[in-house]
């Protein structure tokens, strides 16, 4: 049992970094940001291509990956977000805009990369505490995520930029009227959310390969995580994730496998209905 | 009146080009001067490497026709067209393209299961004879169509094998790890009816339900427990096997992993050459045709087939070949003519014959085991005898 423990630990120290860059962009923004899971592919490949194929340093590929991820975030802002609200397009128009720009995303990726699976060879350097096994490289994933997570709070709780986010999530009318370049932050947030995507994109090809095709699959967790934590909150994501790690495990092992993904989807549902909030959120379909 | 005249011109100028690519009538010269085989292959998306690997085995077999006089003196071209193994309504407008626009008789492929359940009832339908170069019996287990053959392993025969190699090595308690797709469950099933006839007990079984998944180290965790002889896996993504073994080399989990001859993928040694080490899986036993076939791959596309099913593409149309060489031009009588001939020589098999229900049928003695040694495929050790 110490094993699934860790088992969800791992899963959720990536479903909780995917779920911060989606709770971000969703609380300022406010529609499924499908595309964030277009932008975690390409910080994911660009760190693969980076580090794998190039043997470049660990910091320079994490560099790289970010700016690849935040130039793609950045074009969906200005080419695509910024211009539809501009003509006061609604929310579910730039949701379904974000996931016309996934699908196009997925689809160059298959174009440039092929279909194969894109895999980390590097030798097998696992840790035995007690019964749990785990490798290096899932330290690293824990310890990553951990340390996203605390400069986020910070971020979020002790700069002003970090104040303006929130009281753009408040009310978008009342910050223009006190003053707050809207506009500005809008785009800081997208470049932060990127930040936070190519660190979930990295995370998750460590852990679990990389193949064109996994940005939905990846956004969907990060979306189920945030909604079991709440939004908008950091330590919401951070809870979120674990949990869904938790559940997932604990369902694999108590139950047959093929149910795993059936159980997400019925706790998604329950908390949707009984506790829309999540556990330390606010409400996920405000009334504004 | 200038920007008029250019605008006129122009439109004039796209419509007569859509009109020309349109007519199916624009290329009746080629149609009448070559004969035209269609081929359904996923050249993208996830079975690209399967789909690629069938459409340059077809290929090779029509050049190779070709440079001995095609069939009674016309050539052979191949008409083909790219549908992804996911996209079910892809592979059935392409089926219909070829065989409605482009009259084809015959279709190698398409490629992975979920399309052939789509297709085998068109197949019949149209009367044009399909056959599967990567198909498994699952797709007509519920309903035969008679012009859907499948020249793929027969995988009831390959899993006798592989409990024949369990039962000689004393592993005679197994697990099951499998996607549920047609393809992975028919593999599954065989494996079980096998196991059950020759007296190996099979524990526990693990149904995966979503084929993208990518994390197993719960049901690992729980292999490690149950402590089976032996696990025997199957995905519908081929590399997925690469990602299993990692886990479990990452949790300790000492049981010998098994599997089919869909293991021997070169881009699985490729991206998971070191985490596959120790896979054992059934393969064809190697003959001097099959040789001959890799060799003359590797001068043409100056590499190995991707994926196990180029062969068959190839073993498939030059099936098709030979009966339209004594005459056979419809669907209708090639598929009479194929399903006549016995212990065929191609290079998959030197004996290969269709039931009456279109499935290749091999003798036991076609299969060996293999196991990844050293970034290699090779011949394992312990291996049964053949008889």
């Amino acid at each position: 049992m110490l094993q699934v423990i860790a088992n969800a630990f791992i899963s959720g120290a990536i479903y909780a970094t995917i779920s911060a860059g989606f709770n971000l962009v969703y609380s300022v923004h406010r529609f499924f940001y499908l595309a964030h899971g277009s932008v975690l592919l390409v910080g994911g490949f660009a760190f693969y291509f980076a580090f794998e194929t190039y043997h470049l340093h660990p910091a320079i590929a994490i560099l790289l990956a970010i700016g690849a991820a935040t130039i793609l975030a950045m074009l969906n802002e200005i080419l695509i977000h910024r211009p539809l609200r501009q003509r006061q397009a609604n929310n579910f128009s730039l949701f379904l805009a974000s996931t016309a720009s996934l699908s196009i995303v997925q689809g160059l990726l298959l174009y440039f990369n092929s279909s194969r699976t894109f895999t980390y060879q590097w030798p097998l350097n696992v840790i035995e505490i007690a019964t749990v096994r785990i490798t290096l490289t899932q330290c690293w994933i824990i310890a990553s995520a951990c340390l996203i997570f605390s400069i986020l709070w910070w971020i979020m709780n002790k700069t002003t930029f970090g104040k303006s986010l929130q009281a753009i999530a408040d009310s978008p009318t009342l910050a223009r009227a006190i003053g707050l370049p809207v506009s500005t932050l809008y785009l800081q947030t997208t470049i932060l959310s990127a930040i936070l995507a190519a660190a979930g994109g990295i995370l998750m090809s460590l852990e679990r390969d990389l193949r064109f095709d996994m940005g939905m699959e990846a956004i969907l967790k990060g979306i189920i995580a945030s909604i079991i934590g709440g939004i908008p909150n950091v330590p919401a994501a951070l809870l979120g994730g674990f949990l869904l790690g938790l559940i997932e495990n604990l369902a694999a092992w108590f139950l047959p496998s093929n149910y795993k993904t059936t159980i997400s989807s019925i706790v998604l549902i329950v908390f949707l209905l009984f506790r829309p909030t999540g556990i330390i959120g606010s409400k996920f379909f405000p009334n504004r | 009146m200038k920007t008029k005249i250019f605008v006129s011109a122009t439109i004039t100028c796209i419509s007569l080009i859509a009109l020309a690519s349109c007519n199916p009538q624009s290329n009746s010269k080629n149609s009448t001067d070559k004969i035209l085989l269609g081929g359904v292959f996923a050249l993208t998306g996830s079975a690209a490497d399967w789909g690629q690997a069938e459409k340059n085995g077809m290929q090779m077999a029509i050049d190779q026709a070709n440079t001995t006089g095609g069939i009674n003196g016309k050539q052979i071209e191949l008409v083909s067209e790219d549908a992804q193994a996911e996209k079910v309504d892809d592979n059935v407008s392409a089926f219909k393209k070829l065989t409605d626009i482009k009259k084809v008789p015959v279709v190698i492929g398409p490629t992975w299961d979920d399309a052939a359940v789509a297709i085998a009832p068109l197949a019949d339908a149209s009367k044009t004879l399909v056959i599967g170069a990567d198909i498994s019996s699952g797709v007509e287990a519920k309903k035969d169509y008679p012009y859907f053959f499948s020249i793929y392993t027969p995988e009831t025969i390959e899993m006798q094998a592989l409990n024949d190699y369990l039962v000689k090595n004393n592993l005679k308690k197994v697990s099951i790890v499998f996607n549920q797709d047609p393809f992975s469950s028919q593999w599954r099933e065989s494996f079980a009816r096998a196991a059950t006839a020759k007296g190996v007990t099979i524990t526990s079984e693990y149904p995966i339900s979503d084929a993208n998944s990518k994390d197993f180290r719960t049901q690992i965790t729980k292999l490690k427990t149950q402590k089976p002889d032996a696990i025997y896996i199957e995905f519908a993504d081929q590399a997925t096997k690469g990602t299993f073994m990692r886990q479990a080399k990452e949790l300790g989990l000492t049981s010998k992993i098994v599997s089919s001859s869909t293991s021997e993928t070169q881009s699985n040694l490729d991206q998971y050459g070191t985490y596959i080490e120790g896979l054992t899986y059934t393969f064809p036993r190697s003959t001097p045709a099959q040789d001959a076939f890799n060799a003359a791959f590797k001068a043409k596309y100056n590499e190995l087939p991707k994926a196990p099913s180029a062969v068959y593409a190839y073993d498939a149309t030059n099936l098709v070949i030979a009966a339209m060489k004594e005459g056979a031009t419809t669907g209708e009588a090639i598929r009479a003519n194929i399903l006549a001939r016995k212990d065929y020589a191609g290079a998959s098999s030197n004996h290969i014959s269709f039931s009456p229900t279109g499935r290749v049928q091999w003798p036991a003695s076609s299969f060996t085991i293999k196991k990844v040694t050293g970034k290699k495929f090779v011949e394992a050790a312990n291996v049964p005898v053949a008889k």
